[in-house]
């Protein structure tokens, strides 16, 4: 005869560790990977697998890193490039969202405005980086300006678009109270986009970033695009990896800060 | 003054590129003093266009209209906003129409605990029910101290009990503050239950067919739930259900 027998017994304890065992499993995974890339990289490199001169080596790019951090060159280049991008984030996010506001509320700008921003949002804005620093001088302006022309296109089209996904009855519900278009605006249509405006950022300082690296790739004297672009025409790959490595943690913080930003402003809407 | 709002001869037509849609046809209405009035008819038949117009959010085509008195909007969903307390989405009225005095703030806070909401006052509209929902969305209305309400088949969304317990509530909270109202419903049954008069209107373009005067015979005090026990609910019932079917 087939018996069987089944004891149950789960618990909402047993729930939640099995739940961090699962989280810590997957960040020691995380660790594992990374490590064991760097350290492959390493030994293949010291075994004359790879070519150190067209791979480097991870102990070459430190010793790299400790000598540019040591004599301070480094945090001059990281400020050029952070300043820069923040700075052409900062304004692109503004004017884009301000332009935005203008377009959601005439529908006749929208309407003229929309042929010309689908050819600016089909056109990969990088293009027109040469000729916005001929115009603006070869300093930190025509980097930023870069961009901002980057960033400020697909501000303006998703914000725009963001504003008008708002529901027509809860405007409706506004206007019977006699609201007029500014108080819409400042107690509907801005308030119910925070989440997509703080996502417009994080996408922002990426498109940036870009901006900025491809500036400095044209013109400059200072930031991680010029170490990146000039340590390829030296042919010396670790500084370029180097560039590489340092431009990823720093575009990694700004967007850590967005995020705790965007939890902060979260839990204070939640508990005011 | 006996009358609180009258239509007449209101005509409404929406124009697109397909052409002109006449929507409402010479439509006459009176709402008397502390009436209900109910205006029943088939979706689609442009219920919602005449309380557009009654709230000026619409203009008519051409027509006359009168009204004594401060309007209130209700509308078919809540409307929360989301990130706003319920103290703060009831207010929203009379920020709007910068009418923010302690008076009116005390006034909110009561009718807030008259209608069993003041406990819940900073708590999140997604922390309530869809019954608490609607009394605050009501509360919201209330609070600018309108008139006239309108009621844009404002129990539509919620379950069938809820629906009769939140249009019990609101049919009390219509009477105790002494307001008119005119609601608009496709459900013969609400529209009984809640009405003093219903007009029922024609499908597109509508014109008022009929118009039903409602008495019924309740014990004690008259409630939506009382009506639908009174005698003469399925009389009135069974002749509105031949008006609307035969152009269904």
């Amino acid at each position: 005869m087939h018996k069987t027998k089944q004891v149950a017994k789960e618990t909402y304890a047993g729930y939640l560790k099995a739940k961090a065992q699962a989280k810590r499993k997957i960040f020691i995974w995380q660790i594992v990977l990374l490590v064991g890339f760097i350290a492959l990289w390493e030994i293949l490199a010291r075994c004359g697998i790879l070519n150190t001169f067209l791979f480097s080596s991870p102990s070459d790019i430190w010793d790299l890193f400790k000598s540019y951090v040591v004599d301070g060159s480094l945090f001059k280049h990281i400020l050029t490039s952070v300043s820069e991008t923040v700075l052409g984030f900062t304004i692109g996010t503004i004017t884009g969202v301000i332009i935005a506001i203008i377009l959601w509320w005439s529908e006749t700008v929208a309407k003229i405005l929309d042929p010309t921003l689908v050819v600016l949002n089909a056109l990969p804005k990088t293009a027109l980086a040469p000729i916005l620093i001929v115009w603006t001088g070869a300093g930190i302006s025509g980097i930023v300006l870069t961009a901002v022309t980057i960033s400020i296109v697909t501000t303006i089209l998703s914000a725009y678009n963001y504003f008008l996904n708002v529901d027509e009855e809860k405007i409706k519900m506004l206007q019977s109270f006699g609201a007029t278009g500014g108080q819409i605006l400042r107690k509907l249509i801005l308030p119910a986009n925070l989440g997509n405006l703080i996502n417009i950022i994080k996408i922002n300082i990426g498109l940036a970033w870009v901006g900025v690296i491809v500036g400095e790739f044209i013109v400059s004297r200072n930031g991680l695009g010029y170490l990146i672009v000039y340590g390829g025409q030296v042919f010396r790959l670790d500084l370029v990896m180097m560039g590489v490595v340092v431009l990823a943690l720093c575009a990694f913080l700004m967007y850590m800060l967005v995020g705790w930003f965007e939890k902060w402003l979260m839990k204070k809407r939640v508990t005011k | 003054m006996t009358n609180r709002m009258t239509l007449k001869h209101v005509c409404k037509s929406f124009y697109t590129d397909e052409g002109e849609v006449n929507v409402l046809n010479d439509i006459n209405l009176t709402l008397k003093k502390g009436e209900i009035l109910v205006i029943l008819g088939p979706s689609g038949s442009g219920k919602s266009t005449i309380l557009n117009i009654l709230s000026k959010l619409l203009a008519p085509t051409s027509g006359e209209i009168q009204i004594n008195g401060q309007i209130g909007y209700m509308f078919q969903h809540d409307h929360l906003l989301e990130w706003r307390t319920i103290m703060a989405n009831v207010l929203i009225g009379l920020e709007i129409q910068k009418k923010l005095t302690q008076e009116n703030k005390d006034r909110v806070a009561q009718l807030l605990q008259t209608y069993g909401l003041w406990e819940f006052r900073n708590s999140f509209p997604r922390q309530l029910s869809g019954g608490m929902r609607q009394r605050a969305a009501l509360i919201r209305t209330l609070a600018t101290s309108p008139d006239i309400l309108l009621l844009d088949e404002p129990f539509s969304a919620l379950d069938y009990q809820t629906r009769l317990m939140v249009s019990d509530d609101i049919y009390q909270i219509l009477k105790k503050e002494n307001k008119e109202a005119i609601l608009v419903s496709h459900d013969i049954s609400e529209a009984i239950s809640m009405a003093d008069e219903i007009c029922v209107l024609s499908k597109r373009p509508a014109t008022i067919k009929s118009s039903h005067r409602i008495t019924l015979t309740v014990e004690g005090e008259r409630t939506p739930l009382s009506s639908r026990k009174a005698p003469e609910f399925k009389d009135y019932f069974d002749i509105l259900w031949k008006e609307l079917e035969c152009h269904a």
